[in-house]
């Protein structure tokens, strides 16, 4: 099977990944205050590297957390929005709509939009803005298009407005340089098991340290095991056993990255992208979203004239053992910006990993398809 | 056409709006049970592709396929209950009648 699918999990790891976590279920456990015994100090290397990798400037500004949607949940519940109003885009996964919308104090939301290629204007933002606007959410890219946001940009607007930016990083960490202190972002979630290598059930968010954000998730921290209650100012969002092991893993796969260089990483995925859409572009029936260029993401979502998205998902499934996603992508809104509402897209996605070869077959796949459907063979008997 | 299994799709998001169903098959769909099912929808053939693709549409579902596999997926809009969608299964497969009027596209 060519699989294809990195937006949602990527396949495959590099092997140093796949060994750490073995390595890690059997040497002694990292056990993080529980024990008299010091483990061998993969969960604060890890925190390094992971500051490193988002240009955080201190590492105990990251959490660990099962992934983005948890870390997402952590920060935006643990937000006051009393009497708030929030911005967010229509890029926005479900992973930031569903807690946003679930809040308890019921901030005002305003969605902007963004154009056919996933792009929110900045200058939108600015008009969206209100005297009582306390947040603004951006995902920094889309796992519909693979458009990247301008973080820097918007990170100066929300600054001199004195609003908390949130920054969505499940799809971009990974492949490109990310720095949050430059951008000016207070808060981020990141998942580990995309471009980042690491195994599903591993993430996190940076916190800046002045944000003021409350425990929402508690339990055993380890530490301080005599109090009952917690003081409001008390920042242990690690609470319970982390997946240590997953940790270690993920650890292996920054050290893919960092080897490898951020800014080639980039680069190989940016020329990747390029290539792809030239080869695609003059298929006819086809219909790509997102930039052909200047993107660093491996994202790209298309349909094409005929078929319905569920025909397209069976027939590479079937015809062709090319694992793809179809559908809305947990993504609801954006589809109504691009026009692919409500069927949503097919999706292909590949990562820094994924062979030129897997690709060149997907291409071929795509050709008959789309030529198949522009010249529909009625069956005779 | 005897069905040996029917559970959920495996895609369940893979269309808005509707619920599939993955259907396991004693045999393999053949022609011959290709025109069966095209007697009770729209049929769409596209033989050209590595493996042949079919899909039969009717306004009240679908059906996807593969001339020469042992499965199908039969997609309904949302709204009814499962046990409905189950009996209009075995009726879209089992049953070799055609139906008197032709189905609706």
């Amino acid at each position: 099977m060519i699989y294809l699918n990195n937006a949602a999990t990527t396949y495959p790891k590099p092997p140093q990944v796949c060994h750490a976590l073995k390595a890690s279920l059997e040497q002694l456990p990292e056990e993080s205050g529980r024990s008299n015994c010091q483990g061998e100090g993969s969960l604060d290397r890890c925190r390094s590297k992971t500051a490193r990798l988002l240009g955080a400037k201190d590492a105990q500004e990251i959490f660990f957390t099962s992934g983005a949607t948890e870390s997402a949940n952590l920060l935006l519940l643990g937000l006051s929005l009393e009497n708030a109003h929030v911005i967010a885009t229509t890029t926005e996964h479900n992973a930031l709509l569903r807690p946003l919308l679930r809040h308890p104090h019921h901030p005002q939301v305003t969605f902007v939009h963004c154009d056919q290629n996933g792009f929110v204007d900045p200058e939108d933002i600015i008009r969206a803005i209100r005297p009582n606007t306390q947040l603004l959410i951006v995902n920094h890219c889309s796992n519909v298009t693979g458009c990247f946001q301008p973080l820097e940009q918007i990170g100066e607007i929300t600054r001199e407005r004195n609003i908390l930016l949130l920054a969505d990083l499940s799809q971009s960490l990974g492949c490109l340089p990310v720095n949050v202190a430059g951008c000016q972002i207070d808060m981020a979630i990141f998942t580990g098991h995309k471009n980042l290598f690491g195994p599903p059930g591993t993430g996190g968010f940076f916190l800046r340290k002045e944000v003021p954000v409350r425990v929402v998730k508690v339990g055993g921290t380890g530490v301080d095991s005599h109090l009952l209650e917690l003081p409001e100012s008390y920042r242990c969002f690690e609470t319970g056993t982390l997946n240590f092991c997953g940790v270690a893993a993920l650890e292996k796969g920054m050290d893919f990255l960092l080897e490898q260089g951020m800014d080639r990483v980039s680069i190989a995925l940016s020329r990747t992208r390029e290539k792809l859409f030239r080869r695609l572009k003059n298929l006819p029936g086809l219909h790509l979203y997102g930039p052909a260029q200047g993107t660093p993401s491996g994202v790209v979502s298309f349909t094409v004239d005929g078929f319905s998205v569920a025909d397209l998902s069976y027939m590479f499934r079937q015809c062709y053992d090319i694992c793809l996603r179809s559908g809305l992508h947990c993504c609801p809104l954006i589809h109504e910006d691009l026009g692919t509402a409500p069927q949503g897209t097919m999706r292909m996605s590949f990562s820094f990993l994924t062979p030129w070869e897997d690709l060149e077959v997907f291409v071929q796949a795509l050709e008959e398809i789309c030529l198949e459907g522009k010249e529909s063979n009625p069956w005779k008997l | 056409m005897e069905i040996v299994t029917i559970q959920p799709s495996l895609e369940q998001c893979a269309q808005a709006g509707w619920q599939g169903y993955d259907v396991v098959l004693k045999q393999v769909v053949t022609r011959d049970f290709l025109g069966q099912l095209a007697a009770k929808g729209h049929l769409d053939y596209y033989p050209q592709l590595r493996q042949p693709f079919f899909r039969v549409i009717h306004s009240q579902w679908v059906i996807r396929g593969v001339v020469g596999q042992d499965k199908l997926r039969v997609g309904f809009p949302q709204g009814d209950e499962r046990t409905e969608h189950l009996r209009k299964i075995r009726w879209l497969l089992e049953d070799e009648t055609v139906p008197s009027t032709p189905g609706e596209r």
